[in-house]
């Protein structure tokens, strides 16, 4: 487990202590419990379950659990489709997911066939919450809201005849600003979920470190909004200076930024406010076997590798020569 | 490219730059006869964007078996379907040995 983004539940004899065809079915308390603080915490949460659908309606509604379950896969398909089905419209790696059921069997059949994914008893969920306390940032705590906004977003745009002139229509805001105080839960929770959106160079206690003896280093944050929702903080970008160059120490961008042009001009944002002053900027990066996303953001962003290291450098006159898609207004502060 | 080409390179050039404007194509979600030759990727085409890039990056590796380096994954080299063309010539060795850019 790198980090609990998602959890998918079993429902019969697992949330619920029966068999709810069979009528006998009862809440299982310790698995309320935990449902209670997961949603607290903003973990995501699906179900994955051999009920029919209909019966899954009539459970949830039951329960008031309509918006709890940010995907619901039913039917008699094997499970493990089902768990893959939801990692894939989510967009969530099985390393950042645990299954639970209290079935034993299912587990190790989930866990055979799902590599890196996590899958637990009620008890041995309970005892990673209790030993991974986090800390819940209002991005945290709005996560399944966000996914909801996502999914109406892709919904939107299937249905639209052009997707240039919806895009258009979607008011994409992005706000840079300095950094302040009360951004370090974030910037935290940023730096530890941001797989493919980072440069795998330092590990995130000397990233935490750097960060906090920032002193006179420039630390910006950028924060994105549509007529969706508010996404709020999504990108953080932590400059030095040396006599040569400036340093990129640090750089994470959410993976909620995927698409529509929208990392690019979050970085590139980051890089024109006018707090931030450069005439060549030295970037680390190192291939980590995920990060490939952020290589290409920072390739359009003009930066160039310096042969012979593990460098990219930026100057200024191809910063200023990047192209921007226009459906996007980037405010600075 | 050499003026002494013969007909059978000019075919493979044709070729080359027929299936990565289609690469482009399906990469951008565009359609091909948007693109030409010299299209701006990251200027010209509106849905190009660093993900689109990824793509394109990974289709380009499969259809032509090659891995492509980090320290080739430059603007300048992924310009446009004439600038990828003229490196992945000079990958398979289809063209002077001279790095393109």
């Amino acid at each position: 487990m790198r980090i609990l983004k998602l959890v998918i539940w079993d429902l019969d004899q697992t949330i619920l202590s029966g068999i709810f065809e069979e009528g006998d079915e009862e809440l299982n308390s310790a698995a309320t419990r935990v449902m209670a603080r997961l949603q607290a915490r903003g973990t995501l949460q699906a179900l994955a379950t051999h009920n029919p659908s209909e019966v899954v309606e009539t459970v949830l509604k039951k329960y008031g659990w309509s918006g709890l379950f940010v995907q619901t896969e039913a039917g008699l398909i094997p499970k493990v489709a089902m768990v893959r089905r939801i990692l894939d419209t989510l967009s969530i790696s099985p390393l950042d997911t645990a299954f639970v059921d209290e079935d034993a069997f299912e587990r190790d059949s989930i866990a055979v066939q799902l590599r890196g994914i996590s899958a637990w008893s009620i008890e041995r969920l309970e005892t990673y919450l209790d030993n991974n306390k986090d800390v819940v940032t209002p991005e945290g705590s709005r996560r399944h809201e966000m996914y909801i906004e996502e999914q109406a977003r892709l919904r939107d745009k299937e249905a639209a005849a052009d997707y240039v002139t919806f895009l258009r229509r979607c008011n994409i805001y992005i706000t840079i600003r300095p950094y302040a105080p009360e951004d370090a839960g974030r910037v935290q929770e940023l730096l530890v979920r941001t797989h493919r959106m980072n440069l795998g160079v330092l590990s995130l206690d000397e990233m935490f470190h750097r960060l906090g003896r920032a002193g006179g280093d420039c630390v910006m944050i950028a924060e994105m909004k549509d007529n969706y929702g508010d996404m709020g903080r999504c990108g953080v970008l932590h400059l030095s200076s040396r006599p040569d160059a400036a340093i990129v120490e640090g750089l994470a961008i959410s993976c909620r930024t995927r698409a529509r042009g929208l990392s690019l001009s979050m970085l590139v944002g980051l890089l024109r406010h006018p707090a931030v002053k450069f005439q060549q900027l030295r970037c680390r990066y190192i291939s980590n076997g995920s990060n490939r996303p952020l290589r290409m953001v920072l390739m359009a962003a003009g930066f160039q590798p310096d042969p012979g290291t593990d460098e990219l450098v930026l100057r200024t006159e191809r910063l200023a020569a990047t192209p921007l898609p226009d459906w996007i207004d980037i405010v600075y502060f | 490219m050499s003026s002494s080409k013969s007909k059978k390179d000019e075919l493979t050039d044709q070729t080359m730059m027929a299936t990565v404007i289609d690469l482009v194509a399906k990469a951008a979600g565009d359609k091909p006869a948007r693109i030409g030759p010299e299209t701006m990727l990251f200027s010209s085409l509106e849905t190009f964007d660093s993900f689109a890039m990824l793509e394109l990056v990974l289709r380009l590796e499969s259809t032509f078996a090659l891995s492509i380096p980090d320290e080739d994954l430059d603007r300048d080299i992924f310009r446009s379907p004439q600038t990828i063309v003229t490196y992945l010539c000079w990958r398979l060795r289809i063209a002077p040995p001279e790095k393109p850019v």
